[in-house]
């Protein structure tokens, strides 16, 4: 455990550069064969260590990540997507995966934000050439409507409240720390049938779709496809402020130990 | 062979019984550690539900393999899947391709109906109590798993099919399909711990086929 908090806080110094570039958007190119191919170039310098070279996530860094722990990398033939905008079971969008690939993942995966905007696009499409269901299918972001409140001791109440009668508790356990009794029994498992836990609420550095306001509320309303972790969108829908005052309460767990 | 009519229109009506003549393994008795006053305290699981005097299979899905894939009109039907009592009604659930799967709970406690099929996540939503249901279409054929993440002994199947000619059996292990067009077919039979069997048939253009179909 003490290893892997390390590891989170190394990787959140890289999410805080990484989050500096992605500021302006270069033009996208468009996704023909040549832009697949320059992707196909960069996948096999930057990417294919971890996720293989057909994209199974079954890259040469198994060997030491470890057969059995989770998150083994993305699987981007077969397995569907944590980090979106879209409504649970739908692909990301490619402004989702551009996020994933600048920001990086904390304590799993590191920031690309080195590589240039179109770089970043190549290797998007070539990503997402390993999916057919990319051809087929239309992901649209969800609304996330309305400008955020501002937070105030009321509003973070009203998302205390939210927390449990949503009962996050379960999962994540009273106070946040990741220490849920169904977390706590072991029942909590990824798509690969691997034990994972659910995220301590008091590190958001850690968070792997981000943790401004906006990201929390985006990881509510999608869910993280693969894992436990629902969507609420369908008792959030028309309750924006609900969605805000609980990505509120959400950072005000940390806000004693946040930078 | 291509089957071309709809179900219910034309053709005959496949009738039968899936049945087990093996010896039923014990179910498994689960300790409930959340939400005893409504999940209850213990939890027998016993997937293979066998009717003590016909050895009907309950929950076996029968299905006649056809490339019928003539779009679902049929748009007003929904198919449910109820959270209750911290188990799934009905436990087994097929279903027609372009038909919304909804999803709802009527119990005190939050669930959340997780379904995927193979690694990849079909919905994974919460439901709290006095919420929202959810529904989604389903698009492709296959297999779906049902879980809730907070009640591990919550388990069920969905099969989608891209045509009608499927059933689920009974309590007596009875099952009826109508509208089969008249050929030879092949019958399948899935159920979660047998796992599959394949069964010949031969249906004439008229009237009803009666067969039985054995496990293992
Ligand atoms: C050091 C190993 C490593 C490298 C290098 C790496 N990844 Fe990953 N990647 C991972 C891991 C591990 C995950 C899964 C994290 C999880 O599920 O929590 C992942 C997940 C992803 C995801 C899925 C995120 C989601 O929404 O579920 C995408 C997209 C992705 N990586 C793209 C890339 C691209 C593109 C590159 C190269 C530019 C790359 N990765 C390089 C380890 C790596
Ligand atoms: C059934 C268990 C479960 C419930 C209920 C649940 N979560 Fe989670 N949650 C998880 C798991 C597991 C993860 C970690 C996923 C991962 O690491 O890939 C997670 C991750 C998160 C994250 C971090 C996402 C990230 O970016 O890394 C946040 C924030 C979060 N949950 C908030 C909540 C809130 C708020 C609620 C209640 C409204 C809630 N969760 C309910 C299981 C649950």
């Amino acid at each position: 455990m003490a290893m892997r908090r390390r590891l989170m806080t190394l990787s959140a110094t890289i999410l805080a550069i990484g989050l500096a570039a992605t500021t302006v958007l270069a033009v996208k190119p468009e996704g023909n064969r040549a832009t697949r191919e320059n992707g196909r170039v960069i996948y096999e310098r930057s990417c294919l260590f971890c996720h293989g070279a057909e994209g199974k996530g079954d890259g040469p860094a198994g060997w030491f990540i470890g057969r059995y722990e989770a998150p083994h990398p993305r699987d981007f033939t077969s397995e569907g997507f944590k980090l979106r905008s879209t409504e649970s079971g739908s692909l990301p969008t490619d402004q989702d995966l551009f996020r994933t690939v600048t920001r990086g993942i904390p304590g799993y995966m590191p920031s690309f934000a080195g590589l240039t905007e179109t770089e970043r696009w190549q290797v998007i499409a070539y990503v997402k050439s390993f999916n057919p269901a990319f051809q087929t299918e239309t992901p649209a972001p969800l609304l996330l409507g309305g400008p955020a409140p501002l937070a105030s001791p009321t509003s973070i109440e009203t998302g205390r409240a939210l927390y449990v009668r949503f009962e996050c508790q379960a999962c994540h356990g009273i106070d946040g720390r990741g220490d849920g009794p169904v977390s706590e029994a072991g029942d909590l498992k990824d798509a690969s049938g691997l034990r994972i836990f659910a995220t301590d609420l008091t590190r958001p550095l850690s968070f792997k779709n981000g943790s401004s306001p906006q990201d929390l509320v985006r990881t509510l309303m999608t869910g993280l496809d693969g894992t436990p972790m629902p969507s609420y969108a369908a008792q959030l829908t028309g309750k924006e402020d609900e969605a805000w005052y609980l990505a509120q309460y959400l950072l005000s767990l940390s806000s004693g130990s946040f930078p | 062979m291509p089957l071309t009519s709809l179900a219910g229109e034309t053709g005959a009506t496949l009738v039968g019984r899936v049945v087990f003549r093996g010896t039923v393994p014990p179910p498994e008795v689960v300790t409930v550690t959340r939400d005893p006053k409504t999940c209850g305290e213990t939890r027998t699981i016993q997937p293979l539900v066998v009717h003590p005097s016909t050895r009907g299979i309950q929950n076996a899905v029968v299905s006649i393999e056809g490339e019928n894939t003539s779009p679902n009109t049929d748009t007003t039907k929904t198919t449910a899947i109820t959270n209750t009592q911290c188990a799934f009604s009905p436990h087994v659930e097929a279903i027609r391709v372009g038909t919304p799967l909804e999803v709802r709970s009527h119990d005190p406690v939050l669930h959340n109906t997780h379904i995927m099929t193979g690694k990849r996540t079909f919905l994974n939503v919460a439901l709290v109590p006095g919420g929202h249901p959810v529904a989604k279409v389903i698009k492709m054929p296959g297999l779906y798993h049902v879980q809730c993440d907070a009640h591990v002994f919550m388990q069920g199947s969905v099969v989608a099919f891209d045509h009608p000619y499927y059933a689920v059996t009974e309590a007596q292990g009875d099952f009826r399909i109508v509208g089969v067009p008249a050929g030879r077919h092949q019958v399948t039979v899935w159920h979660e711990t047998l796992g599959a069997l394949h069964h010949e048939v031969t249906v004439p253009a008229q009237g009803d086929v009666s067969i039985t179909i054995e496990f293992p």
